[in-house]
């Protein structure tokens, strides 16, 4: 008996039947640390990565260098508890004492620039004054409570606003009072989560259609992380976001514009979980030598060779990891914003990014090296990071991989260094990874009875990586799921703990054959990453898993048995368009999941 | 101090057949305490629990699998267990609990034992399933204590981990806490960062309670107890502000500054030799050895005068382990720390060792010598201290005049 199966049955039953929450998960959601940031950032009228100016009254010149720019944004939030890795699921998302207190303390930190913000005046700031400058106050504050709501504000609710507000100002003159009251506002409920009402008169069960101002928050936050544009707040206003031609000619618009590559990048980096990368420790015994011995061999001096040569390992190691994540999300960009953007080219493609990692311009480490990449001479990028207080350059290169290694996503630095031990690859981490996040299998975790089992005494000195994990998992309560599992890690044996390529493993040459078992596929045998990840990308199943982990990623939430049948079609469409990734995010917009929220009951 | 079996803990808690009294160490709890009801409370959760070998203690050779309680009073030190013995001069207020099992979280649902053992030990509660992940469906331990304990002019708690260790917090149904990791976040959240509490936040909390006010209606029953959660930290954030300004003693001027910086830095890997001696490793085994120097002064600030000035000479020995990670060992005995991965910890174990090591040096110093007095002057003849001078006075080859012998000095120096 296969007992971590039962979980999806047990947890399908929980949802359908008494479990989940009492309205039928559906709830309102919190804005996640970056949509929050970024509305904050939109609200204001502050352009992407543009510098922000000293807010009124405060004199940088006197505590800063003269191009010391202080860190102003992002506001740094706890991050959420998250559901199945991604944030921006209610369920995920906890009103904790810290994560209140750092709203409270983000509002009064951003409030600051709203004398000095761009969207913020509706008048000539410099120019009003006397008895105008009040009134133009007011009035711009009105309109910036519409568009942190995101909707128009009831009479109650400008009632009690402008209360506030005018208190603030004759306590503190206008600016600092519109300071105040924008204070407030950041802390609203309607700023802070995307609340969506239920009509009284509908009875529960039902569906409902989201008001024109809903959905298009909807939209925003789903393709843009962020508030609607004017236009888009035109349209809703117009209430042109009626039919699925005027969605899909909005979604299409905003999938044009940068913020929509960021956050369809974030997207992914949650999917495939980049940031797994951070935790490799590659050991510098083994990979230090084998990828970095001349460096390594540089830094040691006879007196201290061990102290300076880690200390340059570490450096990098940690070099390393911010480059294979920055190369993972340049990779996925390009597969989804360039052509012929589909899912299958994602799996498959040889396009890529190395970067070579230097300190002070001294070159330490190129990942090109690793992945025996070709340049293509096309753009480079320079970029900085660092760590603590280790400054480092990468300069990221287009690349080609070699056909006969590398396929796609699997083979990415990040995939397969965020799924490595010290010493030896982890071919069970690797498969879990495929089965859960490729084809939506649910694994859980072993079985009771594997807690402290010894391993069979079959595992020699000779021995390679891959026997060893094979003889661990081969009793009979494991082979359930490492049948599946095994062979979709053993197929990246090839690849050593930082992603580099190896054809022998302890003396032996790389077994990494095997069979694909996806549950209602035929088994498929492969040789090698490059046949699996063929097979994956002609996969249905997996073509299935990605459009319904974007659709929970949409809604924020799980799909509920009843949605099954919405969900299937809107499976069925990206199938048929040969795994079009923007035409599946406009076919997610346009669909009715998207654009209705079931009724819940228990509102009076 | 009781060492008490699985059987009659879950007795205690009304949980085993025929438990019609209370064991002598539950009662005893309660009839000593004469100063009233604790003012904190500090849990600490380590991923695997103890290490079982080195807590488990059985001076009584009582055999396996039978239930037993002992008081540990009379129990010599040095027949404590490893882990326990650093407590042994508290032994009248412990109570240590052994063999254990989470019995509940067996009974839950299959899998995950792991994240379900968690939430049963810390909140007794069944767990909740959202996806692919588990929730608690009660509040943990440590929050129902901080609502019953904690002051409205503080943080009612706070929760910290370790490389992000397993969520042990739980607010309520499905509201697992987040850790703070960032030392910087922890500090700035205590001891307050940008936008602390204005004169005016007052108003502008109560205009977003008013606001939150006026949506709950407008929601499902789910969301609108979350709103409410929200809402009561939201009204919590309030009253600090109202209250510490009363509350708050007035600060004090500190009259003395303590200086100090590294003077010299060494650090070497050896193999065998030495080391064998009593870091119980093989000749063939790698060790290293870091060296700090450190200087420390005490200032009076208000003369500028040097009260004090004392250099120490701190060596950390390193025990290499698999993959140059590095086991570290003071110079007397092992140090209870399990080390992490981070590239960091030699240099920094050492300067901390350093740091301290001349922090008491310099007490003990300015204490022998008369620049101030301990609270009890006993406490300079204590292990600690006389250790310290004595060997300050070893290495330095000479024994400092006292008080007595230098006014003898002086009033000879007088006298010629």
């Amino acid at each position: 008996m296969n007992r971590p199966l039962l979980l999806p049955l047990v947890t399908a039953l929980a949802l359908a039947g008494c479990g989940g929450h009492p309205d039928g998960d559906r709830p309102v959601r919190q804005l996640t640390p970056t949509e929050y940031n970024n509305a904050v950032r939109d609200l204001f009228g502050f352009a992407p990565g543009a510098t922000w100016p000293a807010p009124p009254g405060e004199d940088w010149a006197e505590y800063y260098e003269e191009d010391e720019v202080p860190h102003v944004w992002p506001w740094v939030f706890p991050a959420e508890v998250g559901v199945d890795g991604f944030e921006g699921f209610a369920e995920g998302q906890v009103a904790s004492p810290w994560g209140v207190e750092q709203a409270e303390a983000a509002a009064a930190h951003f409030a600051r620039w709203a004398p000095v913000a761009p969207a913020f005046w509706t008048c000539d700031r410099a120019a009003a004054d006397g008895d105008a400058l009040p009134d133009c106050a007011w009035e711009s504050v009105q309109r910036f409570a519409h568009r942190a709501w995101r909707r128009p504000a009831t009479e109650d609710e400008l009632a009690r606003l402008r209360a506030f507000h005018d208190a603030n100002v004759a306590a503190l003159e206008v600016d600092q009072g519109v300071v105040q009251t924008v204070r407030g506002l950041l802390q609203t409920p309607g700023f802070l989560y995307l609340v969506e009402e239920s009509p009284a008169e509908t009875a529960a069960g039902n569906v409902h259609r989201l008001t024109q101002w809903e959905l298009a928050s909807r939209l925003s936050f789903f393709l843009w992380d962020s508030m609607p544009d004017p236009t888009l707040f035109a349209a809703a206003s117009r209430g042109e976001l009626a039919t699925r031609e005027q969605i899909a000619t909005q979604a299409r618009r905003m999938l044009d514009d940068p913020r929509a590559r960021e956050a369809v990048v974030r997207f992914h980096d949650q999917w495939l979980e980049v940031d797994a990368v951070t935790g490799n420790r590659a050991d510098m015994g083994l990979y230090g030598e084998r990828w970095a011995g001349d460096v390594l061999a540089q830094a040691s001096t006879e007196e201290d060779a061990l102290q300076d040569r880690e200390e340059l390992w570490s450096g990098i190691l940690i070099g390393m990891r911010a480059s294979m994540i920055r190369e993972a999300q340049l990779f996925v960009e390009d597969r989804v914003f360039g052509s012929p953007g589909t899912l299958s080219d994602m799996l498959t493609s040889t396009e890529g990014w190395a970067t070579t990692i230097a300190i002070e311009e001294d070159p330490i480490f190129d990942t090109a090296a690793l992945y025996g990449a070709t340049p293509t001479g096309a753009e480079s990028r320079r970029e900085n990071t660092h760590d603590d207080n280790l400054p480092l350059e990468l300069e990221l290169r287009r690349v080609t991989l070699p056909a006969d290694q590398r396929a796609g996503i699997l083979t990415l630095g990040a995939t397969l260094a965020g799924r490595a031990h010290p010493v030896h690859p982890a071919p069970v981490l690797r498969g879990v990874f495929m089965l859960e996040r490729l084809a939506c299998e649910e694994i859980g975790q072993p079985p009771e009875s594997a807690a402290g089992t010894a391993p069979p005494d079959a595992i020699g000195a000779d021995s390679t990586n891959r026997e060893r994990v094979a003889a661990v998992t081969s009793p009979a309560e494991c082979t359930g799921c490492h049948e599946r599992i095994n062979p979709l890690g053993f197929a990246f044996e090839n690849f050593d703990s930082v992603g580099g390529w190896r054809d022998t493993d302890n003396g032996s040459a790389v077994d990494a054959s095997g069979d694909l078992i996806i549950r209602g596929e035929d088994t498929q045998a492969f040789d090698g990453p490059v046949q699996l990840a063929a097979h994956l990308a002609s996969s249905d199943s997996v073509h299935d898993c990605y459009a319904r982990t974007w659709v929970r990623y949409a809604l924020g939430r799980t799909e509920t048995p009843g949605e099954t049948e919405a969900l299937r079609t809107i499976q069925d469409r990206f199938r048929r368009n040969g795994g079009d990734i923007r035409d599946l995010l406009v076919a997610i917009a346009t669909s009715n999941l998207f654009r209705t929220r079931p009724t819940a009951g228990g509102s009076q | 101090m009781t060492i008490v079996n699985r059987r009659r803990f879950l007795q205690a808690l009304g949980l085993g057949a025929a438990s019609t009294t209370l064991p002598f160490w539950m009662r005893g709890a309660t009839a000593d305490d004469t100063t009233g009801p604790p003012k904190r409370l500090i849990i600490l959760s380590s991923g695997h629990g103890t290490v079982w070998q080195h807590w488990h203690m059985n001076p009584w050779g009582h055999p396996d699998g039978v239930q037993w309680q002992e008081s540990l009073t009379g129990v010599a030190e040095a027949d404590w267990s490893r882990a326990l013995r650093p407590l042994y001069r508290h032994r009248d207020r412990l109570v240590a609990v052994d063999g254990l099992s989470m019995a509940s979280a067996e009974l839950d649902l299959p899998g995950y034992r792991h994240e379900k053992g968690w939430i049963h030990a810390w909140t007794g509660s069944w767990v909740h399933f959202t996806g692919d992940d588990l929730f608690s469906t009660a509040p943990s331990l440590d929050q129902i204590v901080a609502a019953q304990i904690g002051r409205p002019d503080r943080l009612a708690s706070v929760e910290l981990s370790i490389h992000g260790g397993r969520p042990v917090c739980h607010a309520g149904l499905a509201q697992q806490l987040p850790l703070a990791e960032d030392p910087m976040a922890v500090f700035d959240r205590m001891f307050g960062a940008a936008g602390g509490a204005s004169a005016s936040q007052g108003s502008v909390l109560d205009y977003v309670l008013a606001e939150y006010d006026a949506l709950a209606p407008k929601l499902s029953a789910w969301d609108r107890s979350r709103m409410e959660q929200h809402f009561d930290l939201v009204r919590a954030l309030e009253q600090p502000s109202d209250r510490a300004q009363t509350q708050l003693p007035p600060l004090r001027p500190a009259n003395m500054l303590i200086e100090g910086s590294i003077v010299a830095y060494e650090s070497n890997v050896r193999t065998g030799g030495f080391g064998v001696r009593y870091l119980g490793i093989g000749p063939s085994d790698l060790y290293r050895q870091d060296q700090v120097t450190i200087n420390l002064r005490a200032v009076d600030i208000r003369s500028g005068d040097i009260i004090q000035s004392v250099t120490t000479t701190k060596t950390v020995f390193s025990i290499q382990l698999d993959f140059g990670v590095f086991k570290f060992v003071s110079l007397r005995h092992l140090l209870e720390v399990e080390t992490g991965l981070s590239r960091n910890e030699p240099v920094q174990q050492c300067v901390r060792e350093a740091i301290e090591a001349g922090l008491i040096h310099l007490i003990a110093q300015g204490a022998r010598d008369g620049s101030w007095n301990l609270k009890n002057p006993d406490d300079l003849k204590k292990p600690l201290l006389a250790g310290y001078l004595k060997a300050y006075d070893e290495q330095t080859m000479n024994t400092p005049i006292t008080a007595a012998e230098q006014s003898k000095l002086s009033g000879e120096i007088h006298a010629q």
